[in-house]
Order: structure tokens, then C-alpha cells, then sequence
């Protein structure tokens, strides 16, 4: 059934030349004016059963039938909203430049996050559909081909030891994993219908990975890193970024527990923060907002000049008065 | 920018932890990949500081940690 699929999908592909993010113009398929789920009659059918919130059946059974659907989906890949429409499973790469396989460069119980999502074990798969220079784990990040293969029997037994030891919840993370979308939800199934999943993403994901994500996590933690597109264009060669971002994190916060985290970039109050914030405050009044101060200069950031530096504590200060006067939900 | 590799731990698939922090001329000091363990370590040098206290104070034994490589950031 999947390989009719696929054949059905490259049927109904129709060549396009596109202008598309990282400053590349590239062929693009892309799947006309329907979106790909509505015309892929396994994700239709599975999606539509597998994503009642009704479904009697449990997390880890609606994760096993999603990863099929997400996997043959990769024919035509549509997974995050630069729609590259690049077969995977037959050796093509988009922006992400991301094969079929999964690779992950960590997997280890920190407590960096959010007090409420710590005591965490935090698994973060290689590449990224964004560029952004000043990304903190950008080697890994940028190079899909990082790290190690995943073998998810091993790393569920990992996450599984560190539940057992406190761990409180499960963060997948990235890289940006939304272009892993059938690893994840292998990885999903394969973990405890009861263990608090958290999904950490750069909210850049298309409909239709959100569609095959409905329900898997518990929380969504989401970057909203850009207030405006230029600096978005600019820092991470994404276009359109602004819209994109506010589209995933209004869904989310329809369909899970939300925290929106923003990093304080030196120089990008006014740009980045300012908007963002404002945004938040009318459109998602009371939703939980992490804001952190702690940049450094990582990566490729001093192509940048006002990122050769980190976060002043007067624009740090600067930042937190905002939020306040806006009455965001400031979250630790 | 140090690096900070904790010992093997028994009950590990064998790979080190890895913590990252910056000392900033300014005695700030941030954090990336922060585990238990650098968080204890933090905690003890800077008993003060309540961002890292109150991730020390969760409990979690060190013994059986799962460990392994990269990222995370309390900065990020």
C-alpha cells in the first residue's frame, strides 16, 4: 500500500521552479494546489482515524501507524513549510539536506529547561530545516549526516532507565526534528503511553506534520526566535519566517500545552523581542513565555557584528520590563 | 568558553556528559548542556544563585544518570 502511495504521489507531482529559503533557487515539486495529505490516500485515511482525539487507541498504536504514514510521506516531502518536495526515499535531499534515516548527535538528562519540564531527557536528532548562524549546536545542527544512527530499541531503554530515575519528562529535540517526522514517532511508539513528552521545535513544521503530530506531545515548547522577517531572512536564510511561526504556535496552542521560548539576541530588542512579545500578549494571552538572556557567540554569529557579543544586563532588563508590561506569563 | 566532562558513569551507555559554560568578564556566567551533575558542581561554587539551586534541588540520582554528548542550554 505504501509504494502505491508513493507511485500515486509522483503522479500527481508537478514540477515548479521555486525561490526558496538559504538564498537557493532550486527545482521544487510540488504537489499543485492540494495539499499533499488530501491527496495521499494511506496518510488520508490513516491521518483522519489516527488523529480523533476519540480514538480508543493509545498513544503508542496511533504513533505506529503515523510513522508509516510520515515515512512513505517522504517521497514527496512536505514535512516543514519550505515544501521541497524532494523524494528521501529515494536518496534526494531538500534544505535540510536530510536522508531517510534519522541520526541523533544526543541523548542525555539535563536541566537546563523549563523548571516544569526538568529533570528532562532530552534526545536531539541532526539537521535542520533553518540555518541560522548563531545556532549553539550548529555543527550537528547544520549536518544532518552528524552523529550516530538511530536505534531506537537502545535509545527508548536509555529514556526508559532515566524515567525510572526521576527524569520527568522526554524532550525531542533537534536540529529541528519535524524533518524526522517518522523516526520521531517511531521513537514515540516506542516509548510509555504514560511518559510526558515534550516537543521542542523551531515551529516551522507544515500542516501536514502537524496533522501526524496532533496528539503524540504533551507540550510543545517553541522557538519564536524573529520578530521580523529581515532578521530572520538574515540570521537564518528563511523567508516568510514571522508568519510561519505564529501559524504552528496559534495550532499548538489549540492542540497541546504550549511554552513559547524567545533567546534575547544583543541588538534585537526593539527588531525581535519587541514584536514577538506584543504578539504573544494579543494573541495568545497567558500562554507560558520562557525568555532567555543567556547568548553567546556560537557557530557562525560573528559574521554578525551585533552578534559578537552577549545580552547586556540593561537590555536583559530592558527585555523582562516589557514582557511585564505586557503581563506575559513569564515561566522560569 | 571550558568544557566540563563528567567521569564515566557506571550505569551510562558510556559516553561522557558534556557541560559548557562562560565566564563573563562581568562574573555572569552562562550555561549550555547543563546536567545534574554541572548543576551540583555550579551550585557549590555560587550557593547563591537560584536559577541553579532550584535545578539542583530536584532530585535525581547521579548514579544512574543517562548520559551522552551535546547541547541545551540554560543559555538557549
Amino acid at each position: 500500500m505504501i509504494r502505491s502511495t508513493i507511485s500515486e504521489l509522483h503522479g500527481i507531482n508537478a514540477i515548479e521552479r521555486t525561490a526558496t529559503g538559504f538564498g537557493l533557487r532550486r527545482e521544487s515539486r510540488r504537489a499543485g494546489a492540494a495539499p499533499l495529505w488530501k491527496l495521499n490516500p494511506l496518510s488520508k485515511s490513516g491521518v483522519a482515524a489516527a488523529l480523533c482525539h476519540r480514538s480508543p487507541k493509545s498513544r503508542s498504536v496511533l504513533a505506529r501507524e503515523r510513522a508509516r504514514i510520515a515515512r512513505a510521506m517522504l517521497a514527496d516531502c512536505h514535512l516543514c513549510e519550505h515544501h521541497c518536495g524532494v523524494n528521501r526515499l529515494a536518496g534526494e535531499t531538500g534544505l535540510c539536506h536530510a536522508g531517510a534515516e534519522a541520526r541523533i548527535f544526543m541523548a542525555q538528562t539535563e536541566v537546563s529547561d523549563e523548571l516544569e519540564l526538568i529533570p528532562t531527557f532530552a534526545i536531539a536528532l541532526s539537521g535542520c530545516n533553518l540555518r541560522c548562524d548563531f545556532c549553539i549546536t550548529g555543527g550537528p545542527s547544520w549536518n544532518a549526516r552528524a552523529g550516530e544512527p538511530l536505534r531506537v530499541k537502545e535509545l527508548v531503554e536509555r529514556a526508559d532507565a532515566a524515567l525510572a530515575s526521576g527524569a520527568r519528562t522526554v524532550m525531542i529535540l533537534g536540529g529541528e526534528p519535524t524533518i524526522h517526522l517518522p523516526a520521531v514517532l517511531e521513537i514515540v511508539a516506542a516509548l510509555p503511553d504514560d511518559a510526558k513528552l515534550v516537543w521542542k521545535t523551531n515551529a516551522h513544521g507544515s500542516a501536514q506534520a502537524r496533522e501526524l503530530l496532533d496528539g503524540m506531545f504533551d507540550v510543545w515548547l517553541a522557538d519564536f526566535k524573529f520578530g521580523k522577517n529581515a532578521c530572520a531572512r538574515r540570521l537564518a536564510k528563511v523567508p516568510d519566517y514571522v508568519r510561519i511561526v505564529r501559524e504552528n504556535l496559534l495550532w499548538a496552542n489549540d492542540h497541546s500545552e504550549l511554552i513559547v521560548r524567545h533567546l534575547l539576541m544583543p541588538g534585537h530588542v526593539e527588531c525581535c523581542w519587541r514584536p514577538v512579545a506584543e504578539w504573544l500578549a494579543a494573541a495568545l494571552p497567558g500562554v507560558k513565555v520562557n525568555l532567555r538572556s543567556g547568548f553567546w557567540q556560537a557557530w557562525q554569529a560573528a559574521r554578525h557584528a551585533e552578534l559578537r557579543g552577549t545580552v547586556s544586563v540593561p537590555e536583559s532588563a530592558r527585555a523582562v520590563a516589557l514582557a511585564r508590561r505586557l503581563g506575559l506569563n513569564l515561566v522560569p | 568558553m571550558k568544557k566540563h566532562r563528567s567521569p564515566k558513569d557506571s550505569a551510562s551507555s558510556g559516553k561522557e556528559q558534556v557541560s559548557e559554560l562562560l565566564i563573563l568578564p562581568d562574573g555572569r556566567i552562562l550555561v549550555h548542556n547543563l546536567t545534574q551533575t554541572f548543576a551540583d558542581l555550579l551550585h557549590e561554587l555560587n550557593p547563591g544563585d537560584e536559577q541553579i539551586t532550584s535545578r539542583t534541588r530536584l532530585c535525581f540520582a547521579p548514579a544512574r544518570q543517562v548520559t551522552h554528548l551535546q547541547n541545551h542550554e540554560l543559555s538557549n
